[in-house]
């Protein structure tokens, strides 16, 4: 079975597309598939180039015609190489942070999407800050971060729960630029009462955050609600000396859940890949379990998306995180894991 | 400087036919971002072309209206004269020739709003509620020779709800609509082809324009969720589902389904109960159907109106047509 990857790029998370595709080769390797499963990947740059991304898969569909596509790829983007992959017949599996909410939850027919849950989760912490005796806060977040649904997601349940929210602090810096939160500690200085804050940065800027955060002499009063992506640990590992302020927030994976095929994950990246797993490869490694399922399932017909999707839709395949469940009605994997820290 | 791949992006202008206001959101998407060459009306729609003279009046597009049999040369002319690329159909009455559709370089295309191949044919929208589908869609496809026959570009569906009706479904597509037209143009612009796939016609169905009858309540046959379907359907394009009373013709505009408590059964079409704020009418198979706005020659108004005509409860509705009542 021939598989098409798209693989992204990112400023911020600059191994991305190498985790992901580690974790695809590392679990084919794994389950000894290494001589069924051909891969042919190409790099789709910061996913901003339309056109880069719209001729790369058009070349994996017609040119390398390959029997299923993988895509590494926002919904935004999906947008426009839907009508490519709809022509093709073939399936589509999308996978992303799930930063962002689809345009229209009702699925194109070839299509499949398993996620990092990253909106949901971040929706599950703003409705625990939207709760309890102090029910204020405000938000901190970057530019970079409002791009995507899952601020949107974290306030909408902070504020559907009885939350209420006193200031929104969006950082515009950019990567040149030295990175402060003068404003933000202006107004923390100012508005003594405001001890809550729902931040959203992703893990580089979550490291700058947490330095210059906790500098504030009155840091210690403070609770955070972070995304998943600040509970890191590119995120975590400038920390020197403990913060001051506390914080919580939820996970679509850790290391050290307990199930089999996490622990025969985590084990053959510590024991044949000799390095700690990360989220990225475990997206991968997920990815990798999918195509398995497909190439052991559909009897040599894993070329017609339909009944791919068809097939996938009455399976529950054991991951790392637990079952992955096709939902029939949008397509998309649903995890029940959160793992909250 | 190497021009980033953005940077290269092809003109659009479209030649746009169209004869209803599902249009209207694409034709405003279109001329907002100067993609809009001209838009061409059937003559037999004066209101939709004093609208869309409206909405365009502070652009220089022309809006052109054509009998049928001057379709094809004014078709053609305004292509060569607005240097037209892309044809875009959004409901429109007159086929369209080969001389025509062949002519744009990009390509001529109907934004059809119904799922295809199951939904070909000049209503989709009234048969979709109709036919309390769980999803509603809209296809753009290569205009070709036949009726609605041509190669898929996109499609997409969207949830079709129970108290959906004609118009605001109509609206929902409409929008939809601005989506789907917009990464076509995007695909298009870049220098790519359409990318499409042929019908499967062993799953085609073509609806042709529904007759009176279709419109028409059946309160011997019809259950209440098929007869709140059809109510959905013609409202508002038909001023509602049609029933009569004698010879009072009578379109029932919006109803719900509640649970029936009488205890003796009574004929279908029965009205059960009249008030100033609604009627109840005994539907077949032990369920009612509670009505709050229709539609007669005087008015849309509540039903209470039918009071002043002699109606009360224990009279019933007819069927319009012969045999399909009594």
């Amino acid at each position: 079975m021939n598989i098409g990857i798209l693989l992204p790029r990112s400023h911020a998370y600059p191994l991305i597309g190498s985790d992901f595709m580690e974790g695809i080769k590392a679990f084919v390797r794994q389950a000894g598939l290494s001589g069924e499963l051909h891969f042919f990947a190409e790099s789709i740059g910061f996913g901003g180039q339309e056109k880069e991304v719209y001729a790369k898969t058009e070349k994996l569909l017609l040119i390398d015609d390959v029997d299923v596509l993988v895509g590494f790829i926002d919904q935004k983007v999906l947008e426009l190489v839907k009508p490519l992959v709809s022509a093709s017949g073939k399936l589509m599996i999308v996978v992303n942070p799930g930063a962002n909410y689809p345009a229209n939850w009702v699925p194109q027919p070839n299509m499949v999407t398993l996620g990092l849950q990253h909106a949901f989760l971040c929706a599950l912490n703003g409705a625990a800050a939207g709760n309890g005796c102090d029910v204020q806060a405000g938000v901190a977040s970057t530019f970079y971060d409002c791009g995507y649904l899952h601020l949107a997601a974290m306030v909408h349940e902070f504020m559907a729960a009885k939350g209420v929210l006193k200031f929104n602090y969006i950082n515009k810096q950019l990567d040149n630029e030295v990175f402060h939160i003068d404003e933000l500690i202006s107004f923390l200085s100012a508005n003594t009462g405001t001890k809550k804050l729902l931040c959203i940065f992703n893990s580089l800027y979550a490291a700058h955050f947490y330095k210059a955060l906790n500098a504030y002499e009155k840091a210690g009063n403070l609770h955070l609600y972070v995304s998943p992506m600040m509970l890191e640990k590119k995120a975590l590992e400038n920390l020197e000396t403990g913060f001051q302020f506390s914080m919580e927030g939820f996970l679509p994976w850790h290391q050290s859940v307990p199930n089999d095929e996490n622990r025969s994950f985590v084990d053959f990246y510590q024991q044949q890949l000799k390095k700690e797993p990360g989220i990225f490869s475990l997206l991968g490694w997920e990815a990798g379990i999918i195509l398995k399922e497909i190439y052991d399932s559909s009897n040599s017909e894993y070329r017609n998306g339909e009944s791919v999707v068809e097939m996938l839709t009455t399976k529950s395949i054991k991951g790392p995180r637990g079952a992955l469940q096709l939902d029939p009605e949008t397509q998309f994997f649903y995890l029940r894991l959160s793992v909250a820290v | 400087m190497e021009p980033t791949i953005e940077e290269k992006k092809e003109d659009i202008k479209a030649l746009l036919l169209c004869c209803s206001r599902f249009a209207f959101p694409v034709i405003q998407q279109l001329a907002y971002f100067g993609q809009l060459g001209a838009v061409l009306i059937p003559d037999h729609c004066p209101e939709i072309i004093e609208e869309i003279r409206e909405m365009l009046k502070a652009t220089d597009i022309p809006v052109i209206e054509s009998s049928k049999t001057a379709f094809e040369e004014k078709a053609c002319s305004a292509i060569e004269q607005y240097q037209v690329n892309l044809g875009l159909v959004l409901t429109f009455s007159f086929m369209i020739p080969r001389t025509v559709f062949s002519l744009p370089a990009k390509g001529f295309f109907n934004v059809h709003p119904g799922p295809l191949p199951a939904y070909r044919g000049a209503d989709p929208i009234f048969h979709q509620v109709k036919n309390r589908e769980k999803y509603a869609g809209l296809a753009i496809h290569k205009v070709d020779a036949g009726a609605d026959s041509g190669d898929i570009v996109l499609q997409e569906k969207i949830p079709l709800h129970t108290d959906d009706t004609y118009g605001i479904l109509s609206e929902k597509l409409a929008v939809l609509a601005v989506k789907l037209t917009g990464t076509l143009i995007h695909i298009l612009s870049m220098g790519f082809a359409a990318p499409s796939k042929p019908q499967d016609e062993s799953k085609a169905h073509y609806y042709p324009k529904q007759s009176n009858e279709e419109l028409t309540i059946d309160w011997l046959t019809q259950d209440a969720a098929s007869i709140i379907a059809l109510i959905n359907a013609c409202n508002p394009h038909n001023k509602g589902a049609a029933t009569k009373i004698n010879t009072k013709l009578i379109r029932l505009l919006q109803a719900e389904n509640i649970p029936y408590d009488n205890v003796e059964p009574v004929p279908p079409g029965t009205i059960l109960y009249l008030d100033d704020e609604y009627m109840d009418i005994a539907v077949t198979g032990g369920q009612r159907l509670r009505v709050k706005f229709i539609y007669i020659e005087e008015g849309f108004l509540p039903p209470a109106a039918l009071k002043q005509f002699g109606l009360a409860p224990g009279i019933i509705f007819e069927n319009i047509y012969q045999g399909k009542n009594e």
